[in-house]
């Protein structure tokens, strides 16, 4: 007994130190439990009461379909050793599904971890509602809907969480239908969306289709690489901070949506002739906007999703309280660029010049 | 930029964003703007001092794909980047490819070995001194992977994706060891939607559970779940059953017409040419 307890008393100790040693989960990537939660669960019908669906074999008693009986009294066992083969006898579309290159374990290893084969409250006959099904095991996910200041109505609306994933097999990561920007103007594609907030949502079909010059990861239809996609902490679901106002004063850590690709150098040095072409000589204008007390937020100047200008420019940006829209004004010239008068005084620069345009500090 | 190039530049964006929602923007004037280099431009070798110390090359010769990560330490994506690239790394091994990493000296050596050891990499990292490499080549974001071909040309250049990442690099890698062809890659880049319940399979579902029914002497429910199937999408499999339940129930004239009808669609179909024999034809 002593020696047995000794060898508990090992493995507790690996086991704590190996938990002790792992990195800690990167935000964007979250917890899931792999083993999985159902197996051995009860599978058996529910009181017809308690049922709203009912699989076809199920309700037309002919138990003989999938059991080895035609006898509701006595079924006996499934016909297959797979649950997974019995279900494919007539749902052989699911086992072409399965082929794709990204699948979902539990789909893999048996249907019934996520469905009554007899009959269900639930559409496709899951054994419980889908978000609770799912976060069982996508625990991380959970703790960030739990948590989350800002939720996704995706979530929770129509088909909830297949909205956007296959729980069966998928030819994109993270068992997504479609990559990320296909997925998401399913619904952000139309006019008068409000979020919870109060405030109208963009129609990002319309907005795309009139602004020709987008952002890299809207071109690479990755919305996610800027926002969360079920819960989070930050305004529209941003995957990290980022100013919600015009002015700010700068800090890195404000910026860190930006400089998740961006490099911050841009801003945070004074002179440049490599990082930035928004210079006059090596005299950085990234630094002399943005890195001072009462600094321009990147939106001051930039749209993030698409612009008809060059470089993300906006053509105005709102002014006072009514949002009245003041023009930027900018054009691109052969050597860089000029601002009409708007914020300032008309300024142009020069970014071919190798000089310093900073006066020498005495 | 000559015509020809502009040409292919403006295939290119069609060619990506073919299938997609929204009608593509002008992608190669968009590319133009974003960086100097552009593919199919040739990138100059240099030679850099490496993190351990030495120096190194950017391109190495007798390679058919070159590859170079720009990355920079405090940030998550590098990290994840380069850990991918580490399984990419082993993936490769053996074949003509060839990773380097280039990082800014402004970020302590230090610090840079801590970012390159948890990633599990093994490849080279040259150490841009005042981002010269960068400025040059028009790098604007961290991480980003370049691509260059054995003529020294860019053959790609993949800014941090969230999905699908390692997909687009690996096959672009695989396409220059004359792997894959092109249309890989735009089935990688525009991946076929990922849908479970299609007509199609709602019919194949509703004619296979004829098949059970059939199986345990249930016709007459079974010839409700073929009409189901036929309803949606008529097939000569469903027809062929069909026939072959009227007929095992002596119904032969309905039974005629329905291999006949499988027959229509698929002229060599077995079960139907049986089954005709059998009810007299």
């Amino acid at each position: 007994m002593n020696e047995q307890l000794k060898i508990v008393a090992r493995l507790f100790l690996v086991g704590a130190v190996l938990l002790a040693s792992r990195t800690p989960a990167a935000p964007l990537k979250t917890e899931v439990k792999k083993a999985a939660l159902r197996r051995g669960a009860a599978v058996a019908p529910l009181p017809r009461d308690k049922a709203s669906r009912s699989h076809a074999p199920y309700e037309s008693g002919q138990c003989g379909v999938c059991h080895v009986n035609n006898d509701a009294a006595n079924p006996g066992p499934i016909r297959h050793a797979s649950v997974n083969e019995e279900c494919y006898e007539c749902h052989d579309d699911v086992r072409d599904v399965m082929a794709r290159k990204y699948k979902h374990v539990p789909a893999e290893e048996a249907c019934t971890d996520c469905h009554n084969a007899h009959n269900s409250a639930e559409p496709a006959l899951l054994s419980q509602e889908m978000v609770e099904l799912c976060l069982k095991c996508h625990a991380g996910i959970k703790n960030q809907i739990a948590k989350g200041k800002v939720q996704h109505d995706a979530i929770t609306k129509d088909k909830k969480c297949s909205n956007c994933h296959n729980p069966h097999a998928a030819n994109i990561e993270r068992l997504l239908i479609a990559l990320p920007f296909d997925l998401c103007v399913t619904c952000h594609s139309r006019d008068g969306m409000m979020s919870d907030d109060g405030k109208v949502m963009t129609n990002y079909k319309k907005w795309l289709e009139e602004n020709k010059v987008w952002h890299d990861p809207v071109r690479a239809k990755d919305c996610s690489a800027c926002h969360r996609t079920h819960a989070g902490d930050n305004f529209r679901l941003l995957v990290a901070d980022y100013p919600a106002a015009f002015y700010a004063p700068y800090e890195r850590k404000a910026y860190a949506l930006c400089y998740g690709c961006h490099n911050d150098k841009v801003v945070a040095v004074e002179e440049t002739t490599t990082l930035t072409g928004f210079r006059d000589g090596s005299r950085n204008l990234h630094f002399v906007h943005v890195n001072r007390e009462r600094g321009r937020t990147c939106r001051a100047c930039h749209e993030v999703h698409a612009s008809k200008q060059d470089h993300h420019i906006r053509e105005s940006v709102p002014y006072g309280k009514s949002g009245w829209q003041l023009k930027v004004g900018y054009t691109k010239l052969p050597n860089g660029g000029s601002c009409a008068k708007t914020c300032h005084d008309t300024k142009t620069y020069n970014n071919k010049t190798l000089t310093s345009s900073v006066p020498a500090k005495k | 930029m000559g015509p020809g190039r502009l040409v292919t530049l403006a295939a290119a964006g069609i060619t990506g964003l073919a299938g997609g929602l929204l009608a593509a923007p002008a992608r190669a004037e968009q590319d133009r703007l974003d960086r100097r280099v552009q593919i199919g431009d040739t990138v100059e070798d240099v030679q850099l001092a490496t993190l351990g110390g030495g120096r190194d090359r950017l391109l190495a010769k007798g390679i058919k794909a070159n590859v170079f990560v720009f990355f920079r330490p405090e940030q998550e994506r590098s990290l994840d980047t380069l850990k991918e690239l580490a399984s990419c790394e082993k993936e490769f091994a053996g074949k003509p490819v060839r990773f380097v990493g280039v990082v800014s000296d402004s970020w302590p050596a230090d610090q840079v070995r801590d970012l390159v050891r948890e990633a599990g990499t093994r490849m080279p990292v040259l150490v841009d001194e005042g981002d010269a490499l960068y400025g040059a080549l028009g790098i604007r974001l961290h991480p980003v992977i370049g691509i260059v071909d054995a003529r020294r040309k860019l053959a790609a250049f993949e800014p941090f994706r969230q999905i699908n990442y390692c997909e687009r690099v690996k096959v672009r890698i695989r396409f220059l060891l004359g792997e894959v062809s092109e249309a890989e890659i735009a089935r990688v880049d525009e991946p076929a939607r990922s849908t479970t319940r299609t007509d199609d399979g709602v019919a194949r579902r509703h004619l296979n559970f004829a098949r059970m029914l059939h199986r345990i002497k249930q016709e007459d429910k079974a010839l409700e779940e073929i009409q189901k199937s036929l309803a949606i999408a008529p097939s000569a499999a469903a027809l062929a059953l069909q026939g072959e339940i009227l007929a095992a129930t002596g119904k032969c004239p309905e039974a005629l017409l329905a291999f006949e009808g499988a027959l229509k669609i698929e002229p060599a179909n077995p079960v139907a040419l049986d089954g005709r024999k059998s009810c007299g034809r």
